[in-house]
């Protein structure tokens, strides 16, 4: 049993509580940290929990073995150094950080600290995601051409301001819910070499963003979002031999050259859970990982270049 | 009820006089085409005069209007030679590849009065109409982003004029990707600027996207490929909801979602709008019948001349941007 302390505990962080109290048996939510105190303490009591007063009691604490950060994406470096220096496993939210070179400094630390990172991209657990990786990888789909990813809602366009703020997030809903695709594309097609993106400031900044992306195998992508719709989901990947959608959590659509388009049925898995369970169960050394330290890094190189291409208005490499 | 030529009469030519069959606004008389024998005997089938010239077509004054359905390079002059002999001309899509070219077929119909026709036939599908519908109702609130991808793969293995690049410069985009332009378009305006990528993996250019800014403030993206199983998604998000359908062009389901508020309490839930059908040789037909009587004057047609000249300079600004990995502004 991992035992964990969750730092943050606003809207996502609560998800994270959902996701894994009384219903993992690897992981252990033992401490959680808000700034809101009041809020620290009424989560504690909620499950069973302690609290401490800082994310450094935290890192003196030689019970927890890994920290979960939930908190604003420009402390995500500070913390991870932080925390592998003090030997904790670091499993942080997406973005992993906010530029190349802080993302190459968090690897750096955890390589040299000899600790497991996480990252919360949970797509890449998601059940038609996981499917459709396999699908993928036996040569099923063919060559993999193009994929397609939108998933909008208006979730964020309330009460969370500070993701509206572009130095959090200079693409807006392409670092919000884009970047799940540009990291889970990366897991299918390898990765990517050059991007175009483009953001309008309707009603809040970068509220309708949009990228396409180029592939060193020589696929493409799409990604969309728009941060003041309603709920919308789409991701398709489209090969040589046939294309495969995700439908819904559950369901994936799939058409095979020559064949009509078929729904099946998948069992529903928990991304959230099911990732740091996969977090868990390679610090316990029972499989690997999804995610690489190097993807890691290259899916903040990527939003880099999106970011540079949102403000040159021009198509840039991902260096 | 206007008498017109078919010129072409390839499989998709052969399509517009069937689909005509017991119109009372349009009837197919004469068609040309460059290999008569291989088409005498649908001629005769279909009471069609053919002859391998389409002067023939123009000097016939019998016919009221002229239906091409010719390689893409060669629709601009075919249009301005229409124009002059005084014939309506209804062109197959894409209207011009080239700005220049579709502004020059544009203004001579205009000024020689007549009526100009584009086979942009999937705006009489029924799921295409509908949004259009909910668009113009205001219920998605400002229209933000279009999305539209139309692929299939019914290239494969078949040579001709429709794969020569001079033909086809940005490949499917130029194909089915030319009838989301025109939706799009529709929905959204004028576009200002567009980024365009290809790729190729088993035909030349067999992939390609494009990520658009519109003269208002929405954006779009589009794509085609041409090497895999038939889809289509189509979808416009608001500030209030979204609209989409998908499956293919003879679609007629909508899905909707929109309102404030919680899901519970009514707000943005979804629900799937079925309407009647009308399969693709009727969708055909609606735009042939809405030609001619546009021709006669008794109805409006659903294009302009403008709309139909704005989207060659769409074409081209994606070509060039695709060569130049630069967008480019239209």
């Amino acid at each position: 049993m991992l035992n964990v302390a969750l730092i943050g505990l606003g809207w996502w962080g609560q998800t994270h509580i959902r996701a894994l109290h009384e219903k993992s048996d690897k992981i252990n939510i033992d401490t959680v940290v808000d700034l809101n105190s009041d809020l620290s303490e009424k989560t504690a009591s909620g499950i069973g929990a302690r609290t401490a007063p800082s994310f450094e009691a935290v890192l003196a604490d030689d019970t927890i073995d890994a920290i979960i950060l939930v908190t604003p994406h420009d402390q995500h470096t500070d913390q991870i150094v932080a925390g592998a220096s003090a030997g904790k496993h670091i499993f942080t939210e997406k973005p992993f950080a906010l530029s190349k070179v802080e993302a190459e400094r968090a690897v750096a630390a955890a390589e040299a600290a000899g600790i497991q990172l996480g990252l919360g991209h949970n797509q890449r657990y998601g059940a038609p995601q996981t499917v459709i990786k396999q699908m993928i990888d036996a040569g099923e789909l063919g060559e993999v051409m193009h994929m397609e990813g939108n998933t909008s809602h208006d979730t964020l366009s309330g009460s969370h301001a500070w993701r509206h703020d572009p130095a959090q997030a200079p693409g807006g809903g392409l670092w919000h819910m884009g970047s799940h695709y540009l990291d889970l594309f990366q897991h299918y097609a390898g990765p990517i070499t050059e991007v175009y993106a483009q953001a309008l400031d309707v009603i809040i900044p970068r509220d309708t963003a949009s990228a396409l992306l180029t592939f060193e195998s020589g696929a493409s992508a799409y990604i969309g979002n728009v941060m003041v719709t309603r709920d919308n989901r789409m991701g398709n990947v489209l090969g040589s031999r046939g294309w495969a959608k995700m439908t819904s959590p559950a369901t994936i659509e799939i058409a095979m050259r020559g064949g009509d388009p078929k729904t099946m049925q998948l069992d529903l898995i928990d991304p959230v859970r099911a990732n740091m369970e996969g977090f868990a169960d390679a610090i316990a050394g029972r499989a690997a990982y999804r995610f690489t330290n190097q993807q890691m890094i290259h899916d903040v190189a990527v939003l880099d270049a999106m970011g540079l291409s949102i403000k040159s208005g021009k198509r840039e490499p991902v260096v | 009820m206007i008498n017109a030529a078919i010129v072409g009469l390839g499989w998709w030519g052969q399509n517009h006089v069937t689909a005509s069959e017991g119109s009372d606004r349009i009837r197919f008389t004469r068609a040309v085409d460059l290999a008569p024998a291989n088409v005498q005997e649908f001629c005769d089938g279909h009471g069609l005069t053919l002859t391998d010239s389409y002067e023939d077509a123009l000097n016939d004054p019998d016919i009221d209007a002229v239906v091409l359905v010719t390689p893409h390079s060669q629709h601009t002059d075919q249009i301005l030679a229409g124009a002059a002999a005084g014939k309506h001309v209804l062109t197959e899509k894409p209207f011009a590849l080239k700005k220049a070219d579709g502004e020059r077929a544009a203004t001579a119909m205009n000024e020689a009065g007549l009526t100009l026709g584009i086979g942009h036939n999937y705006r009489y599908g029924p799921a295409i109409q509908e949004i259009k519908r909910i668009i113009e109702s205001g219920d998605l609130g400002e229209v933000h982003h279009i999305e539209a991808n139309l692929s299939h793969q019914g290239q494969i293995g078949i040579e001709g004029w429709r794969r020569a690049s001079v033909e086809a410069p940005t490949g499917g985009i130029v194909h089915f990707g030319a009838h989301m332009i025109d939706i799009m378009c529709w929905y959204g305006g004028p576009m200002r600027e567009v980024y365009g990528q290809l790729t190729s993996h088993i035909l030349e250019n067999d992939c390609g996207s494009v990520l658009v800014k519109f003269e208002n403030e929405i954006t779009g993206y589009l794509a085609n490929l041409m090497t895999t199983p038939a889809t289509m998604h189509l979808q416009v998000m608001g500030s209030k909801g979204w609209a989409r359908t998908n499956g293919w062009m003879d679609a007629h389901k909508v899905t909707l979602c929109f309102g404030a508020g919680a899901v519970e309490d009514g707000g943005g839930a979804v629900n799937e709008i079925e309407l009647p059908a009308r399969d693709i040789i009727s969708q055909i037909r609606a735009n042939d019948e809405n030609f001619a009587a546009a021709c006669e004057g008794t109805e409006t047609y659903l294009f302009t001349p403008e709309e139909m000249a704005h989207t060659a300079a769409i074409h081209e600004a994606i070509a060039r941007s695709a060569a130049s990995g630069q967008p480019t502004q239209v």
